[in-house]
């Protein structure tokens, strides 16, 4: 094991001050502080107020006993409709003394849950007086000397009267009550709550009993509060944690402590020195003594402390994150705090210069403000904002593991990313690691927060962030032009507002062997707003003539389905669609190492069919990389096609998972199903929700997404699309939506995928002028697109940048339908901000004339798949 | 543009001779140019086409291994060799055609664009399900869905020289998903046989019943062929194994399967 950082100073040794008594001492720690209590309690008005006003979190907490579960108390956010976070994440606490008063902690639990958690402290609400036992941190003169800490026979006197009135049990109890909550259809909790995201921990003796308890396997993160264990039984009934119970960890932990003055310091020492190897975190305060922070308003510094490990741990919030990792986090670098970790950070030797990765990322959080001046050593409250903490992003080099299972909110619910394979380590993952000039990895722009994707509103988070400088604002494609000035919002609108990044592709275009291919098309720019199609470096006419287009990133998820094989028995017309008009000069080839076609759907213009050619090229273009090793790129693949994503939950009807009547549409159903290029289904049975009728919004909700499904297998007259009106099924054609997004669980094309939906060229496409337009000529004799004859006006060529074919202008590859909550914008140019967005623009491609309610119907469908 | 060539009989004669033709001689064939219309029924789309005052019924919409191809609109089509129903039997409002041969002509044509709403009194033809999904499965359920109704067979020797025809919709340098099999056939013994392939690739002419003949675009015989060309090299056939040859000047029409001479052959041969 590797220290990252060791900030001790000599003259506050770790080990200095060893007794053989500071086990038993823990549980007396309390009353040692008592007499400051009773002080501090008569000017702590503000606390209070702080605490009846519900924290300085977004969503005001309010404390409350509940009947299922008298022995404890409730931190919440008063209104549990928490939209923006999605599902409160659960932290069960023990309280200092293990005392069985669940409003003891009251500042600082309030200030939690404040930020979007769930609460739960052992004890029912017990009298107001107790609220803040430990008053602020008494002169470092007045501390309780070690020498005066009880003696063995105190102890077991004190032992006698005063036995502990809770057990660590009662923390897996209030998960397991949590758990229960989540599911319990008539209860507040139902389908709030995330059970896969959970925080024990505990105060003094109540981190004890938090250790004991985080044995738990459903444990996230344990978090351990002026505590630790001493080296052979303490004999406390209910918190009798030792060194040896260390073994049973097996989460990432974090000991916060008062500095040696704490009475527990010394044991939290030892313990993160004898810790299994977890990620672990070990800091204390100057100056602040075993009663912490807690009283203060907020819970003061330890409250901060502990709301950005928490959105950290349980959000995969790396802004938060930072005030933890790399060798200068923000507590590391902070005067007042003294930080050891270990296994939290990546191996520095990822970086050529020496960085810990993630400190590569230029700007991020608060190392730059506006003013570009680095913000003052320690500054917690800058990322307090909320913009700051756009929820489970990753930032690429990070340490960390994806989980097997996350769950991340977005706007209509929450969305799950399963990893089959089980959690995967990010840390030299290169999946997750910069592997090239620009501190990029492929996770910047395949968030799963994100639904693998990245959406505009993400990107207009990570500017706020980072003021621009983040990798994802790369010049090469992050920015409408490399020539246009560096971060100027104005240079990146079109990531910023669409979500699209420029895409690059040589013209003539180029065989994979690099030979030119003759195109039956010429291109005229005739709108370049971005200046990049005209500039003497990057556009059409210059040394190294290229087209740059505008395009959203796909979903890395679901790829074993994407790209699933075409060579089915029960469907032998799959294969040959590498024929007709789609292709019939250059029937798409076969896989030289099976002789069959290859799905070509990964991509907008299916330029790449192999996922590793793809992951190469995208390192190449994307990350600045010279390539990828041959481990490199398997190691990517291998990632992809064993990584799901779906909506997991929806914000009206909770979790899509198979129970409480819902239908199983997660990923673990589409991780479980074969994957199967027609029958799109979805997970869907045609009984499902048939006999919901009550009025309540929650069933009104599932009828219509049971009409939307419907109405989404329901034909309508498919016309003038280019590869489906001209391959032999007539113009128009009355097929439903299913026709070619017929995938089985994620609505891709079954076929080669790529069609002129409309959404590209004009006049279908409405004209705008924040993209480039092009003028398309089609040569004489070449065939034509059937439907738009030889002069096509459009805002990205598509397939023909890649074939050179006329009849492929403006032809893209459908998308997946999966996880589509998360990632708005939608189409390829990112020209429907939003679900209805979709559905108005088919609606008006196909003169359709749905009703609003078929609209929503369609809407609320989409947005649980 | 089309090339059109009116032969001896005249548009206007020939109509009126054609109308008198059609009616008294039912179950004999015709060929004309027409815009297609597409009638929506509660079910699936009626193909229909306006010839000569009466509603004629080509078929319904199908997949792209169907025999027939249903018409596009804004594209005009060239129905040849129909045999107008003996019965007078009508379908979806139409006087039933059989046994043509219908093609889409590439041109974009924007006045072809009638879609009729359903109405009660038009259903598609009774059974029609049943013979979509026996088209579908072709011969049967342990087959599947979308049973390729030419499936490639490996071949095996003796090799002898054999020819393999593809046929092409007018003006159209791109064949139909039911010629693939040819082309794959082709492939495929050439490739195995390691014998060469010689593509013969012409230029169609049309003789309509009023007269009218209707040519393909010139220069399309040798598009065709190139286009070939690159398919079986594509498919695996060495490219100098693969000889071209095209003729531009368009076949003598003759009025009655003149569809066949929009059309390439590969002959495979030592």
């Amino acid at each position: 094991m590797r220290d990252d950082v060791n900030r001790y100073p000599e003259s506050v040794s770790m080990r200095a001050q060893t007794s053989p008594r500071r086990g038993w001492a823990i549980l007396f720690a309390p009353i040692l502080a008592l007499s400051a209590v009773i002080s501090f309690a008569q000017t702590n008005n503000e606390a209070l107020a702080q605490a009846e006003k519900g924290g300085s979190g977004p969503y005001a907490a309010v404390m409350v006993g509940d009947p299922t579960l008298p022995t404890h108390t409730i931190y919440r956010p008063r209104d549990l409709n928490v939209s923006q976070s999605g599902r409160l994440p659960i932290v069960v606490w023990a309280n200092g003394g293990c005392a069985n008063d669940g409003n003891r902690f009251r500042y600082f639990l309030t200030e939690i849950a404040s930020h979007g958690y769930l609460v739960v402290a052992i004890g029912p609400i017990g009298p107001s007086s107790v609220e803040g036992p430990y008053g602020p941190p008494p002169p470092a003169t007045a501390a309780p000397p070690i020498a005066t800490q009880p003696t063995p026979a105190e102890i077991a006197k004190f032992m006698a009267t005063h036995p502990p009135l809770t057990q660590a049990k009662q923390l897996n109890d209030a998960i397991d009550w949590a758990v229960g909550e989540n599911s319990r259809k008539a209860g507040p909790y139902f389908g709030k709550l995330n059970t896969k995201e959970i925080a024990v921990m505990g105060q003094s003796c109540g981190g004890l009993q938090a250790i004991l308890a985080s044995a738990d396997p459903r444990t996230t993160t344990t978090v351990i509060w002026n505590s630790g264990t001493p080296p052979g039984s303490n004999g406390l009934p209910g918190a009798d944690a030792v060194r040896a119970n260390l073994a049973d960890l097996h989460a990432p932990i974090a000991y916060f402590s008062g500095d040696a003055s704490d009475i527990a310091y010394q044991n939290s020492n030892e313990d993160f020195d004898a810790l299994p190897k977890i990620p672990a975190f070990r800091a204390f305060e100057k100056g602040v003594g075993h009663g912490g922070t807690y009283q203060q308003p907020n819970g003061g510094t330890f409250g901060k402390v502990a709301v950005a490990w928490l959105d950290w741990q349980l959000k995969g919030d790396a802004i938060a994150g930072h005030m933890f990792t790399g060798a200068d986090c923000l507590l590391c670098t902070d005067p007042q705090w003294v930080v050891r970790k270990r296994n939290l950070d990546p191996d520095p030797s990822l970086h050529a210069d020496g960085r810990g990765a993630n400190t590569a990322v230029p700007g991020l959080g608060a190392e730059v403000q506006p003013n570009g001046k680095t913000p003052v050593e320690g500054s917690i409250a800058s990322i307090d904002e909320p913009h700051h903490r756009p929820a489970g992003w990753i930032v690429a080099g990070t340490p960390g593991v994806l989980p097997r299972e996350s769950s991340y909110a977005d706007p209509l619910g929450e969305v799950e990313t399963l990893s089959v394979a089980g959690a995967i380590n990010r840390q030299g993952h290169p999946f997750f690691t910069p592997l090239g000039s620009n501190g990029r990895a492929c996770v910047t722009c395949h968030q799963p927060s994100d639904g693998m994707s990245i959406s505009a509103a993400t990107a207009q988070e990570r500017w706020k962030a980072s003021y621009g400088h983040d990798p994802l604002f790369a010049m090469v494609d992050g920015a409408n032009c490399p020539s246009l000035p560096e971060n100027d919002p104005a240079s990146h609108s079109l990531l910023l507002d669409r979500g699209l990044f420029r895409i690059a592709l040589p013209w003539p275009p180029r065989r994979p062997d690099g030979s030119a291919i003759d195109p039956d098309i010429s291109i005229e720019v005739l709108r370049d707003p971005t200046g990049c199609n005209t500039s003497d470096l990057y556009g059409l006419h210059s040394a190294r003539p290229m087209i740059s287009v505008y395009r959203r990133p796909r979903a890395v998820g679901n790829l074993a389905h994407i790209i699933s094989d075409l060579n089915v028995p029960q469907l032998p017309i799959l294969k040959h669609f590498r024929f007709t008009a789609k292709a019939v000069e250059d029937p798409y080839p076969l896989d030289p190492s099976t002789g069959k076609m290859r799905n070509p759907n990964i991509m907008a213009d299916a330029r790449f069919d192999d996922l590793g050619d793809q992951a190469f090229d995208a390192a190449i273009n994307h990350l600045g990389a010279k390539g990828l090793s041959a481990a490199q790129r398997q190691q990517i693949v291998a990632f992809e096609m064993q990584l799901y994503v779906a909506q997991s939950a929806n914000s009206v009807i909770g979790p899509l998972d198979g129970e409480h009547g819902a239908p199983n549409l997660g990923p673990g159903v589409i991780a479980a199903t074969k994957p199967m290029p027609g029958g799109a289904a979805f997970g869907f049975t045609p009984s499902i929700w048939a006999d919901v009728g009550s009025s309540d919004p929650q069933d009104q909700f599932r009828q219509s997404v049971r009409r939307g499904f419907t109405l989404f297998n329901q034909p309508v007259m498919l016309r003038n699309v280019q590869h489906i009106n001209s391959v032999g099924l007539g113009n128009p054609t009355k097929r439903a939506c299913s026709l070619c997004h017929t995938a089985q669980m994620v609505g891709t094309d079954g076929a080669a995928g790529w069609i002129d939906i409309g959404v590209q060229n004009l006049p279908w496409a409405a004209d705008d002028p924040s993209l480039p337009l092009f003028k398309v000529t089609c040569k004489p004799g070449a065939q034509q697109h059937m439907f738009l004859g030889p002069v096509i006006y459009t805002h990205d060529p598509g397939r023909a940048l890649v074939t050179g074919k006329c009849f492929d202008v403006g032809a893209i590859v459908a998308q997946q339908f999966r996880g589509l909550a998360a990632r708005a914008p939608y189409f390829s140019n990112g020209s429907a901000a939003s679900l209805r967005e979709v559905v108005d623009f088919y609606d008006r491609r196909f003169d359709i004339h749905y009703t609003d309610q078929q609209k929503q119907d369609l809407v609320n469908f989409l947005s649980v798949l | 543009m089309m090339h059109r060539r009116h032969l001896g009989i005249g548009i206007l004669f020939g109509s009126a001779f054609l109308v008198i033709n059609v009616a008294s001689a039912e179950g004999k064939r015709v060929s004309f140019e027409t815009c297609p219309i597409a009638r929506d029924t509660s079910e699936v789309l009626c193909w229909m086409v306006e010839y000569q005052g009466k509603m004629y019924y080509l078929g319904i919409q199908g997949n792209q291994f169907a025999d027939w191809y249903p018409p596009m609109l804004r594209h005009r089509v060239i129905v040849e060799d129909a045999k107008i129903a003996a019965d007078g039997n009508q379908i979806c409002g139409g006087i039933v055609l059989e046994d043509f041969v219908s093609s889409p002509v590439a041109e974009l044509d924007p006045s072809c664009d009638t879609l009729l709403p359903a109405e009660d009194r038009y259903k598609p033809p009774a059974g029609y399900k049943e013979a979509l999904v026996k088209m579908m499965m072709g011969g049967g359920p342990t087959e599947g869905l979308f049973r390729h109704p030419n499936p490639v067979i490996p071949p095996t020797p003796p090799f002898t020289a054999r020819s393999f025809t593809v046929l092409y919709d007018f003006d159209f340098i791109t064949s139909r998903m039911r010629s693939v099999p040819q082309v794959e056939a082709a492939a495929d013994y050439a490739r195995v046989a390691k014998w060469h392939a010689t593509i013969s690739a012409g230029r169609g002419a049309v003789k309509l019943s009023d007269g009218t003949v209707l040519v393909e675009r010139d220069g399309i015989a040798e598009r065709r062929a190139e286009s070939l060309q690159k398919t079986l090299e594509a498919l695996g056939v060495p490219k100098k194994q693969i000889e071209i040859h095209w003729n531009n000047t368009e076949a003598a029409p003759q009025g009655f399967e003149d569809w066949r001479n929009r059309s390439a052959t590969i002959t495979v041969h030592p």
